[in-house]
């Protein structure tokens, strides 16, 4: 798995890649450039990360910078049907912010689903705390799961007018 | 997939908070959640309306999990490619177009264990693109399209703001590994996270090698970024190099660190005017 030893050489490493590549395969490409961010790029470490912009204010998870709420109070999301159950989450918000997702339903009728459910409640709650503090519009790479608890959410912040 | 027909209707604005502008709606479909966020004041709701009918209607042709599908029927060989729809043979233009570019990494008849044709790699991607241009013929100008987490993105979340999208943190659920903006373009993921291990190197018929967690792509068109990321994913260690190749598109990739600890953002040149906020 470790292919790439250390992490000062994982810039130098793609650059060579890249160039062996950019000579071997015809694209199109029209950049002179073929070095892969060759300082280093950005560590991204446990403790939140260098990329992470985390003075979030009023923006909430999939809710738009520009609209802004003062609700204070617990909103119930929608049910949302999946494949293998249903998805429902309780958003607490103070002054606009969320400030709490609590999960009222996950897929828990099968033994598989419910495994996935109960690893996956803390999980999806942090990916909505998270989408606030980054104040995003929407992520990118959400799982299957995550976008339907996302949609309750969004339900939720819906009737708040976050 | 039984596709939903959940629907978030806009609620009326309760007393204390400022009204809502603009349009949003989430309902699942092509196995997945789709939603849309229309900032413009003025689009009729019967635009989302038209355009999820649209979402529906290639999830009931192209689906591989649809045993009557157009693409479940050709894939069966009770049907040839000059017998298909002409949407089916553009998919398929576009598919073989992806193969070439990525040297068989994107390969629709490699990625089931069957040997069945599956396109839903780039399938989505273009799907949205024309939703989107379902939307625009309604006035839409400033609009968001998620689906599952590829996104087509146009104009502004609100004047003079651009709209901010996370990319997931591959290891860590409570964190967004940076933000990009995008003003008129798409953004795809591909990664082992997403249900599974669901790309498969074609050569190897296995999961990608290497510490490759996540690639994002980011360029003009969802249909191609869509495939983009699912080649450059099955390549490995490889594909973000392959992606610094192609015109017009950037990437970044997310790679795990040897002891798993944490994991490392690498981008491509260009990748960086994307970025949302200084690094």
């Amino acid at each position: 798995m470790n292919l790439l030893p250390k992490r000062g050489v994982i810039g130098g490493a793609l650059a060579a890649l890249a160039l062996a590549l950019i000579l071997s395969f015809k694209t199109p490409s029209s950049t002179g450039l073929v070095t892969v961010n060759s300082n280093g790029g950005t560590t991204l470490n446990s403790n939140g990360g260098t990329t992470l912009n985390s003075n979030g204010t009023t923006s909430g998870s999939g809710s738009g910078t520009g609209l802004k709420s003062t609700y204070t109070g617990q909103l119930t999301g929608q049910a949302v049907q999946i494949p293998f159950g249903t998805v429902q989450v309780q958003v607490t918000m103070q002054n606009g912010k969320i400030t709490d997702v609590q999960t009222l339903q996950l897929p828990g009728g099968q033994i598989r689903s419910q495994q996935i459910g109960q690893y996956a409640a803390p999980q999806l709650r942090s990916e909505v705390l998270a989408a606030q503090s980054a104040q995003v519009n929407t992520i990118s790479g959400a799982t299957y799961t995550s976008m339907a608890y996302l949609q309750s959410v969004q339900s939720a912040l819906d009737q708040a007018g976050a | 997939m039984t596709a939903g027909r959940e629907q978030i209707q806009r609620l009326a604005p309760q007393a204390g908070t400022v009204p809502l502008f603009g349009l949003r709606r989430v309902e699942q479909i092509m196995g997945t959640a789709i939603s849309f966020d229309v900032r413009d004041p003025d689009v009729p709701p019967a635009a989302l309306d038209e355009a999820f009918d649209h979402l529906r209607d290639v999830d009931r042709r192209f689906s591989t999990y649809k045993p009557d599908s157009e693409v479940s029927r050709l894939s069966r060989g009770e049907m040839s490619e000059d017998d298909c729809s002409p949407d089916l043979r553009r998919v398929l233009e576009l598919c073989e177009q992806v193969r070439e570019t990525s040297q068989g990494y994107f390969d629709i008849r490699a990625h089931r264990w069957d040997g069945g044709l599956d396109p839903s790699g780039l399938v989505k991607g273009w799907a949205l693109e024309d939703a989107g241009r379902i939307l625009e013929a309604a006035g839409a100008r400033n609009y968001c399209i998620n689906g599952g987490g590829d996104i087509v993105i146009r104009g502004e979340a609100a004047p003079a703001t651009p709209w901010r999208i996370g990319i997931r943190h591959p290891l860590q659920a409570d964190k967004v590994a940076t933000v990009v903006s995008v003003h008129d373009g798409a953004v795809a993921t591909s990664g082992a996270y997403e249900r599974g291990d669901h790309v498969q190197d074609p050569f190897t018929g296995k999961a990608p090698q290497g510490d490759v967690l996540s690639i994002t792509i980011v360029g003009p068109n969802l249909t191609f970024a869509d495939g983009y990321a699912t080649a450059a994913f099955a390549m490995g260690p490889t594909g973000l190099a392959w992606v610094a190749g192609l015109a017009g598109y950037a990437g970044c990739a997310i790679t795990a660190d040897p002891d798993g600890s944490n994991g490392r953002l690498i981008w491509t040149p260009g990748f960086e005017r994307c970025f949302a906020d200084p690094h």
